[in-house]
């Protein structure tokens, strides 16, 4: 597979035995890897990492869609290019292990967390979201200190 | 005397990666991704040596049952490139984006445009096939969303509500077809590749590719049927 596609499969889970394929090339600039919606998709999916690990790795639903309410993607309504977003989050993002979702015990109405999924850790890392919220806020990346130094201290 | 096949390096594994996320690609569109990845992974970019790139690659898939073909649109006469399967299994590339009611659904599809006489199958027609499937019937408004996937995936082509096989469907099924259908898929009597949508003479029945007309004829006064040399009947685009 590194050979000649330059993917390499990866094991997300050891007792279930499932596997993903990631990227070895380094990654390049231009639109040639993006097909359908993916670009836009992806955007999305930045935008809910960086959020998740800004507020220490693992959000309440409530908090998510209250923070995506402020973009104005809301989980009721359809939107003009992701369509039904809660489906896209809950089903889409989860299923391709971006995104893991576990239900908060004891609550009542049962209330969900979100954390990275495999899949997002291994193609993407700490630092490079932590480069990316600070570039789009105009600062350091230092000006976060505990997430930097957990960006920094990330394998 | 085999000659040791070149190297992959990340520029050939890039363009291959893309090549398969495409499904099918237009030609300058895969002379401009061969400089592109040859600049991004910094890998000497030779102009113009396309098919040497492209043969590298496929040094290294042969062994896998893989090839990158080229194959000629049969609406632009341009040439395509397209990754596919080289088992002679029926319909494994789509085996695992499809499920088996919508695979039925595709290969009664196929044979339908294979057998038509213009390569053409009217929305109705499937629709009417969906009815009739053996694994289990699939409703009208089912059917009609399959249909939409199978063009957005570029296994089919809509033109005015009739579907035909998309240029990349061609490309990856053509053995396929000429051995399961050998006789009644048409061949084309110019380059004499498989020809799903053509023009056929109306004395001795041979026909072809309606950009291979274009280009037989372009220097004639008179259109004769190159085997015949009867009056080509239809117009010729």
């Amino acid at each position: 597979l590194p050979q000649v596609f330059g993917l390499q499969l990866v094991e997300i889970d050891r007792k279930r035995h499932t596997y993903i394929l990631v990227n070895n090339l380094p990654r390049a600039e231009g639109e040639y890897l993006c097909r359908d919606k993916e670009k836009e998709k992806m955007g999305l999916l930045l935008v809910i990492l960086s959020f998740i690990f800004m507020k220490g790795n693992s959000v309440k639903d409530g908090a998510l869609w209250e923070f995506l309410n402020l973009l104005r993607v809301y989980p009721g309504k359809q939107h003009r290019v992701f369509g039904d977003v809660r489906k896209l989050v809950m089903e889409e993002f989860t299923r391709q292990k971006y995104l893991e979702i576990t239900s908060i015990p004891l609550t009542d109405p049962p209330e969900f967390k979100y954390q990275w999924g495999p899949r997002a850790e291994n193609e993407t890392s700490k630092k490079d979201v932590l480069n990316f919220v600070a570039k789009i806020q105009g600062k350091d990346p230092t000006f976060w200190a505990s997430q930097y130094s957990e960006a920094e201290a990330a394998p | 005397n085999t000659v040791m096949a070149p190297q992959m390096t990340n520029a050939h594994r890039r363009f291959l990666q893309v090549l398969m996320s495409n499904g099918i690609t237009e030609g300058s569109e895969a002379r401009k991704l061969h400089q592109h990845c040859c600049e991004t992974d910094k890998v000497y970019y030779a102009h113009d040596k396309l098919d040497d790139f492209i043969s590298t690659i496929n040094s290294h898939l042969q062994p896998l049952f893989m090839q990158i073909r080229k194959g000629i649109s049969e609406d632009d006469g341009r040439a395509h490139y397209a990754v596919v399967n080289l088992a002679e299994t029926e319909v494994t590339k789509m085996a695992s984006d499809y499920t088996e009611i919508e695979l039925e659904l595709f290969r009664k599809t196929m044979e339908l445009i294979i057998l038509s006489e213009n390569g053409f199958a009217s929305s109705t027609d499937i629709l009417n096939l969906a009815d009739q499937l053996k694994t289990k019937k699939m409703k009208k408004k089912e059917a009609e969303q399959v249909l939409k996937v199978f063009v957005e995936d570029k296994w089919l082509s809509e033109k005015n509500g009739e579907y035909t096989l998309h240029t990349r469907c061609i490309i990856e099924m053509e053995q396929y077809i000429l051995s399961n259908y050998q006789d009644v898929a048409r061949k084309c009597n110019i380059c004499h590749s498989l020809a799903i949508q053509s023009q056929v003479c109306e004395s001795c029945g041979i026909g072809m590719h309606l950009p291979c007309v274009r280009k037989y004829f372009r220097a004639q006064t008179e259109p004769r049927c190159p085997k015949c040399n009867e009056f080509w009947s239809c117009d010729i685009p």
